[in-house]
Formats: C-alpha cells, structure tokens, sequence
C-alpha cells in the first residue's frame, strides 16, 4: 500500500489486507457510502448530513463466495477533478491502489447530477459498479430508473439498492463476486461521450503525444490536463519521457478556449448525462405535496422557523439538560458512586495499601478512580452521550442545513456564513470534535473566527450540564448567564470579523430531503462519537488526577493555588474556587465539575460570575491540541493569549456591574 | 426534468437581452441558467458539480431570508452574493412550453 494513504489512515486496528484484491467506495457526501462499507465490511463509520465527516480513509475486510477482498471507504468527491484536500485525496487513492473494482455510489433520485462523475470513472478507465442508492426517496419521489438501460448504455454493472434499509444488498455482494472473478469485462467501455469536436481533437493530439505507463486512461489524463489540473502536470513531468512536448501539446490544445475548457467539459458531461437520465427514468409525480415539504418549508420560514428552532432547543434542554444533567447525573454521583464506589475504593485502599501518598494517587478527594473516573463518568458521560442522540437524530433527519440558511444572515455580521452553524451546534455536544469538523468551512477567514468562538464562547455538553446544573434551579441566573454569552459571543464575532484579514464569506449549500432518521444509524453513530469521546477524554482525566496528585506531592499546586487566588477575589470569589480554575486548566468540563463540588458555599452573584468565567476561560487540553494541529500555532497561540484574560475581565466586570446594581 | 439548451454548449453569451440575476426572479418563477458570473475557480467547480451549471432549469422557492430554488428533485440554498451572480433567462408560460 502506498505512502501517502498510510498517513491519512490511522485507525485504531490496522486491517491486514496485503494482496487482497481491492474493492474503493467512491460518490457525493451523503449517499450511503458509509453504509455500504458497513454492509460490506461489518466495520460502521460515522454516515453524516454534512460534507467532510469522512475525513480519513477506512478500510476494512470483506468475504463473498469464499474469497476475501479489501474495501476502502473514501472521502465525498463531487467530481474527477478535486477542489478540495479530501477530494485530492480520493483521487490519489484511486490512481496509486490500483483497485479491482470501484463502486460508485449513487443518490438515484438526482442520477441525472451524479451521472458526470460515473462518466468520467469510465472515461478514466477504470473498473466500475453503479449503486443507484436511496431507491425508496427515489420511488417516494415518483421516480423509477431501468437499470437495463444504464447497464447497456454504459457497459458497467448496475444495482439498485436501498442500503439504509438493507435493501439490495446481496445484489450489491453478488455483483462484487461477480466482477472480482472478472465475469464481467469492466475495462472495455463504450465511448460513453463525445465533447464538441474543438475538445476531441486536442485529446487526440494530447493522447499521442502521451507515452508513459499511467494508472489512468490517457483519454482522461488528456481531458485533466487541458483544464489545468496541477497534480497531473506534476505526474507527466515524472513518468513521461518527453514531458516537455506534452506539455507543449496542452498549450496548443488550450489556445482554442479563452481560459480553459472546464465549463465545455462539464456541460457535455451535464448532456449526456441529461440524455442517459432521460431514457433510464420515468418520473410520475406525487399528487400532493408531503408532510416533509411542509415542514421543510416551516423551517425556512423566518417567523415558524424561529418557534421550531426554539421548540427544538427546549425538546434538546429536556433530554440534555434535564435527563442528562440531571436525573443521570444525579443517580451515578450520589446513588453509584458516592454510596458504593468511593466508600468501596477507600476502603480497599485503606487494607491494601499501606502508603497514604499512594492511597491518595487512586482514591480520596482528588484520585484517579475517586476523582477521576468519577467525573468522567458520573457527571460527563450523561451528558455527552445524552447530547450526541440528540445531535445525531438532529443531523440525520435533515435540519441543520436548513438552520444554516435561517441564520446565515446573522452569522454573515459575525464574518461567519450559514454553514457554520454545524460546527457550533456540535460545539456545544464536544468543541474539539467542532474545531476539526471547522476544517469544512470554505474560507481560512472563516475557520479562525469559528476556531475562535468555540474556544471562547461555546460550553461543551460536559461543561454545559455542570452548568445548566449549577444555574438551573434559577431562572435569573440562567438568564444573565445566557445572556453575557450570547453577547460575548455576537461582540466577539462581529470584533473579529472586522479584525482578521481574508474574503468575505459565501454561503451555498444543497439541502438535502427530511428524513426520518432510522434508529439503527442514529444509535451507531452515536456510539461511533461516543467511542472517539471516551478514548480522547477518558485518558485526560486519568492524566490530570495524575498531574494534581503529583502537584499536591510536590507542593507545586499549593503554590499555584496561591497565585490564583488573587485573581479570585478580584472575581470576588471565595478562595476555594481557585482549586475548580485549576482544574479548569486540565480540561474546562473537568473546572466545571470543580465547580460543583462547591455549590452550596458560594452565593447567586458568585455563582453567576463564575460559571461566566468558566465557560469563557482556557479550552480543554485536548481542544488546544486540535487548535494547533488545524489552524498552525500562530493562530492558536493568539486565541489563547486574548481567552484567558478576556475571560478574566468579563467575569471581574459581571461582578462589579452586579454589585452596583445591588442585585443577588 | 432538467433540460438543457444545446446552443449553450457550443456557446456561451456572457450577457445577453432578458437574461437576469437569480435574485431577480420571483417565488415560483422558473428560468434556465445561462452563466455563472463568478471569479473563484474552485468555487464555480462546487457549483457546477451540485448541478448548478448553464443549461440547468430551475425555479425559486424562497427569497428571504436565503434564496432557496430548486433543480430536478434537489433544493440548493445560496445567499445574496451567490444568487447575484447566477444569471438565469426567465421561463413565462410560452417559452417553458418550448423546452
């Protein structure tokens, strides 16, 4: 396997699959590649409403008929020639695995848009399947596709599936079995299009001028060349004998067209595709609108729009806040372990070991299990786990992107577009899975100012059910905290735009139909976050009772404890509280958490200013790592410089506004 | 079903007579995109590749507070600055039946 997919492959288990014949899942986001790969391999990977989730390559292993073959999932790709890394990527990976067969995936109801990019695999030579996929949106939408006449017109194998519901699949598994035991001849395609006769005879010309031994048809390498692809100028410059005379070749080739011949490419693709589409369906449009359209249309409304979304955040506050925050919380803290686990900890320590410093590394008031674990999973894990079902039913039933369009206006005065939406909502289940997901945003101007807000102003689920917990038997307080945040985070937004240099944003985005989600992906792709969440999560809180307990040895934390505490009291908050910032600067759900312990000692106002302070403050280690590796550390080192002491001011100046006011 | 104009793929008119902005349309009216005034390569791409390409028919649904239309059986979702540089020829009742 080559070098450069190594690197952007890093699963936990490395799938053994040396010289086995391959099998690539290539397509649009959101058609069910992911669910396809599950189907074949038994492996899931998380199935997403949203471009980019699929970041990595997964591989995994499959069996029909007795044999064994690799499958690797891939990134979306919107077409042959890549905009973006995730596209390059999937490109690279086709041209350098040499796979058996590639299977294109399909959304059947929009095959007349998804057809160009099938054209260009079989124009570019290689061996492929057609899965129309979601058949049953497709029937419900009144359209119904003859795969005979694909089949015949394209000279490939064509099945139609609906792989959500597990329909067509042993279709899918036979016609793998049938095409890796070569039944079926892939490679000898019809010509499948003409372009307009300017485009054929600069590919002639290009095509003879090509002589090197390359992965792709030299048809396509030709087409990718005339429309300026960087990559594959780079790949002639090193496999051609005479590079320079091909490259002559694509100048002449080019002289007939004002720029390039991108937008003639697409359109005959566009064409053809029309044609193919035409005879391969048969639309009979449903009489009456649906219930979907309805609602889709309610949620783009400004006015019903913004009562569902309020309806949806009080539906998500019941399950998260409520059910998570509270009742689950408040049955693992009190009735698991504060009756049994800490007592039975303590006491097994007290018998076992006979040393109190090492006593104290597992249990007492700030051990790995008694304090550690305790938090990770008595008053995180509820909340985590309760807010990931809820965002992922969210995300597969179709919503967010309409959210996007309803506030891309605000988000615009805050140098945001629409689409930034997704990586603040997931904000508030884990920042450091949003800072990543902020990768897909179109502009570098875009993903700072998001890297930004999350850092500042977007509590996590853990740090936000510590909170909602904290302020939640008081309306006041949740209403004065919500506000200060909302309001740091619009000023901050709009200050920020202002400030960092780039183009101003654009928002397109497709919205894909509503869907009811099916339980069994919301469950798995709950459980896929979930996983990700305890093995970057569970080893940090290990990691920071360790750091406190070696701090406490040391005399360290005493030491930090006292250079805090002037800035509490300048808060105005009692001298304990230093012991929840420090551990704020562990992870900022883990400060939270701190927080809670010292409840009953602290009054409204203190209360207020800091949790106003804690959510403001330093993100957790792990988002910090994140903000490093995506946004370079210029970017990363400025965003911490300006949190801490912003957060600081704000909370000062709550305290004394508050104060003046006499209130709480 | 979207349908396209064949002389659009031999020739390209930059501007031509009764050819207007996206933004321009009215709720429910339908046209046919004639060009894609835009500067960005890799997002003129993004749009050609969703399927939002000259020779595309498609009708608005929703002006405020985004421009929603519809093309086939996809809605896309653009702002002011996307829905300006879409230029479409409007479809009335006479030309559509042309098509």
């Amino acid at each position: 396997m080559t070098q450069s997919v190594q690197t952007s492959c890093h699963g936990p288990v490395p799938v053994e699959t040396e010289g086995m014949p391959l099998v690539v899942l290539v397509g649009q986001p959101n058609v069910g590649k992911s669910v396809l790969f599950h189907h074949l391999t038994g492996i899931y990977v998380t199935v997403s409403n949203y471009p980019g989730t699929t970041v990595e390559v997964t591989r995994g292993k499959g069996r029909v008929a007795g044999d064994e073959f690799a499958v690797m999932d891939t990134p979306g790709m919107y077409g042959f020639l890549p905009i973006t890394e995730e596209e390059r990527i999937a490109r690279r990976l086709l041209l350098e695995e040499r796979p058996s067969l590639v299977i294109h995936v399909v959304d059947a109801k929009n095959l007349e848009r998804m057809l160009p990019m099938t054209l260009q695999f079989i124009e570019a030579g290689l061996p492929l399947m057609l899965v129309l996929n979601l058949m049953d949106e497709a029937e419900r939408a009144g359209v119904q596709v003859d795969e005979d006449v694909l089949q015949r017109a394209l000279g490939i194998p064509v099945v139609k599936t609906a792989l959500a519901r597990g329909q067509g699949v042993e279709a899918v598994r036979a016609a793998v079995a049938a095409a890796l035991r070569g039944d079926t001849s892939p490679r000898q395609s019809p010509a499948v299009i003409r372009y307009p006769d300017q485009i054929e005879q600069a590919i002639d010309r290009l095509s003879r001028a090509l002589q090197g031994e390359h992965s792709l048809s030299r048809r396509m390498i030709a087409l990718l060349l005339l429309q300026g692809d960087e990559e594959i100028v780079a790949m002639v410059r090193q496999r051609e004998p005479n590079p320079e005379d091909v490259l002559r070749a694509v100048e002449e080739g080019r002289q007939a067209f004002a720029d390039t011949p991108m937008l003639e490419i697409a359109l005959a693709l566009r064409l053809r595709a029309a044609e193919l589409a035409g005879q391969a369906i048969s639309v009979h449009a449903p009489a009456k609108p649906g219930i979907s359209a309805r609602l889709s249309e309610a949620m783009m409304n400004p006015l019903t729009g913004i009562l569902l979304l309020v309806f949806t955040l009080f539906l998500v506050y019941e399950f998260v806040g409520v059910l998570g925050a509270q009742v689950l919380v408040d049955f693992l803290e009190n009735g698991v372990f504060a009756a049994y686990v800490n007592p039975w900890v303590d006491a097994l320590l007290g018998r076992v070991v006979p040393w109190p410093w090492l006593r104290s590394l597992f249990g007492g008031e700030f051990g790995i299990i008694t304090l550690g674990i305790r938090y990770a999973v008595a008053i995180v894990l509820p909340v985590v786990a309760t807010f990931f079902l809820a965002f992922s039913l969210i995300e597969d039933s179709g919503y967010l992107p309409r959210l996007a369009m309803l506030i891309d206006r605000v988000f615009k005065k805050i140098g945001l577009s629409g689409r930034a939406v997704i990586p603040m909502v997931l904000g508030f289940g884990c920042d450091t899975m949003a800072t990543l997901v902020a990768r897909t945003l179109e502009t570098r101007r875009e993903r700072v100012i998001s890297t930004l807000l999350l850092a500042l102003a977007i509590p996590c689920s853990a740090q936000l059910g510590v909170m909602l917990g904290l302020l939640g038997g008081d309306v006041r307080l949740l209403a004065v905290w919500t506000a200060v945040l909302s309001a740091v985070f619009l000023l901050v937004g709009y200050l920020a735009a202002q400030v960092t240099p780039g183009e101003r944003p654009v928002f397109y985005m497709e919205l894909p139909p509503l869907r009811l989600p099916t339980v069994g992906n919301v469950l798995s792709k709950t459980a896929a976050r979930m996983e990700w969440y305890l093995r970057e999560v569970l080893p940090l809180f290990v990691l920071a009772s360790v750091l406190i307990w070696v701090g406490q040895l040391t005399g360290l934390f005493d030491l930090a404890l006292a250079l805090i505490r002037p800035v509490m009291h300048w808060l105005g908050l009692p001298d304990q509280a230093a012991t929840a910032f420090l551990f704020g600067f562990f992870r900022r759900d883990y400060g939270a958490a701190g927080l809670y312990d010292l409840q009953a000692t602290l009054s409204a106002r203190q209360l207020l200013v800091a949790t106003v302070t804690m959510t403001l403050f330093v993100p957790c280690i792990a988002q910090v790592a994140v903000m490093f590796k995506e946004r370079g550390w210029k970017v990363a080192v400025g965003i911490l410089v300006f949190v801490v002491p912003f957060a600081l001011l704000v909370g000062g100046g709550l305290n004394r506004v508050l104060l003046w006011l006499g209130m709480m | 079903m979207t349908l396209l104009l064949s002389s659009s793929v031999t020739e390209l008119p930059l501007s031509s007579a009764g050819d207007v902005p996206l933004a321009s349309l009215r709720v429910g009216q339908e046209g046919v995109v004639t060009v894609l005034a835009m500067r960005d390569e890799a997002r003129l791409r993004k749009l050609m590749a969703l399927g939002i390409l000259p020779g595309a028919r498609l009708r608005l649904v929703r002006r405020w507070p985004g421009y929603v239309f519809q093309i086939g059986f996809s809605q896309f979702a653009v702002d002011e600055d996307i829905a300006g540089a879409i230029y479409v020829r409007p479809l009335d009742a006479s030309a559509a039946a042309d098509l």
